[in-house]
């Protein structure tokens, strides 16, 4: 339990200072913005209060918002995130059902499974965010395709995370 | 009145997801709307410290391009000096100029961080209240417009680019002097549309546009761009003009803030005009 509450505020703060720090800086083109700091709700333990879930997903998009002077938008995404992922959880269930204290990570479930997971998250997460930005419905074809380049992105960094920390506990 | 509890108790979740999202949707509004939101400014100051200091290592990647751009205006600026002016008239001429005095003041700084490719982006530079930075100040790069002042911590100022929904900027050509407004779509960084240019306007590609001074932010003939393409909007007169923004606003790190002197007497005469328009 220690070591689980360890292990998460170290991916957190890991997770946003890499997110505040570099990959914000990254600016390759107004339709690749990654935001790879929802990995931190992404490999929360599965059985992680839902009310937890929403205030972590609260706090972390928050946090985001004041670094990157966007009040709410983050915080929008990032709740609804939070709130998504318990029912995508349920929706994807594997037959034996999930063990007490798992992580929702690459190692744990294998590619397919966890690739429709964070696939649906992120995109979920993504639109939210880039649909809030926008602030109005005439833009959707275009925040649509970049919802969809961008999750392709984070995803990506998302997976090489995964894979370069499987052996370490830390991040995975 | 059980019942009533047990149907909160059942939808805790989704109470507390839609009290959050509130929260979220509260802050997103406010920000949205022109008011100055101490939020915001109480943060600008512990971000703008913590990307300083980032700044400050990456700095060292683009001392080389950024040098080159500081000796390409100081050769500018060194060609505008009175010593490699011949006198051409006979006779003295005084130039202790009581004809002419000083209407912008530059004050230079450097961004610590910025963004472009959100819908709305700022950048973050190293000057503040306290070096007497305000709102609404103009910004510019050596390049071009940059942005105007949003808000200032002591030792910081976010300055609101071009590329913003709500950045609007008065532009005129330089050889002519029509006028219009120029605002950016959201998509490129490298593009803004100008509008109300009517049509029967000789436009050529490349075109060279500047500021027209009209709201006193920017001085008259800072750069702003060059027309790149252009179409006529139907059953308007007017065209609809695509502008490759002089500034580079990927790479642009040294910038000057712009005070205008006489900003108080320009605001006070549009103040009286409109009240007595209104009466």
């Amino acid at each position: 339990m220690l070591t689980s509450i360890l292990e998460n505020s170290v991916r957190f703060i890991v997770l946003v200072l890499l997110q505040v720090f570099i990959l914000n800086n990254i600016q390759m083109s107004s339709f690749l913005s990654p935001y790879l700091y929802v990995l931190f709700i992404l490999s929360l333990p599965i059985d992680t209060p839902r009310g937890l879930t929403l205030i972590l997903g609260f706090v972390t998009g928050f946090t985001i918002d004041v670094f990157t002077r966007t009040p709410g938008m983050h915080t929008m995404a990032s709740t609804l995130l939070a709130y998504m992922r318990p029912i995508i959880l349920r929706f994807i269930e594997p037959r034996e059902g999930y063990e007490l204290g798992m992580q929702a990570s690459l190692k744990q479930f294998g590619i397919t499974w966890y690739l429709g997971y964070a696939s649906i998250l992120v995109f979920i997460h993504h639109f939210t965010l880039f649909l809030v930005e926008a602030f109005r419905f005439q833009e959707l074809g275009y925040i649509l395709a970049k919802a969809m380049m961008s999750t392709i992105f984070t995803l990506i960094l998302i997976f090489i995370v995964q894979l370069l920390s499987s052996n370490r506990r830390i991040i995975d | 009145m059980r019942n009533l509890i047990q149907l909160v108790l059942h939808y805790r979740i989704t109470l507390l997801f839609i009290a959050l999202e509130a929260i979220g949707f509260i802050l997103l509004v406010n920000y949205n709307s022109h008011q100055e939101i101490s939020f915001l400014a109480s943060t600008t100051e512990i971000s703008g410290k913590l990307n300083q200091e980032a700044t400050e290592v990456s700095d060292y990647f683009s001392l080389k391009e950024t040098n080159e751009i500081l000796a390409n205006e100081n050769v500018t600026l060194r060609n505008m000096m009175r010593e490699n002016y011949l006198q051409a008239g006979e006779g003295f001429k005084q130039f202790v100029d009581t004809n002419y005095m000083q209407l912008y003041n530059y004050r230079e700084a450097k961004i610590v961080s910025s963004t472009v490719n959100k819908r709305n982006n700022y950048a973050i530079i190293n000057r503040g209240a306290s070096h007497g930075i305000k709102k609404d100040m103009g910004v510019i790069s050596s390049n071009g417009v940059l942005g105007i002042v949003k808000e200032t911590s002591s030792h910081f100022a976010t300055v609101m680019t071009v590329l913003h929904s709500r950045t609007q900027v008065s532009t005129r050509f330089q050889k002519n002097a029509y006028f219009g407004i120029l605002t950016w779509q959201g998509y490129d960084p490298e593009h803004a549309t100008l509008n109300d240019i009517p049509s029967h306007v000789q436009l050529k590609e490349g075109d060279t546009l500047i500021t027209r001074g009209a709201s006193g932010i920017f001085p008259e003939g800072t750069l702003v761009g060059t027309i790149e393409s252009w179409e006529e909007v139907p059953s308007t007169n007017f065209y609809e003009i695509n502008v490759k923004l002089s500034t580079n606003f990927r790479n642009t790190e040294y910038v000057y803030v712009i005070d205008n002197l006489r900003k108080g007497e320009f605001m006070q005469l549009l103040e009286n005009t409109e009240e007595e328009n209104a009466n």
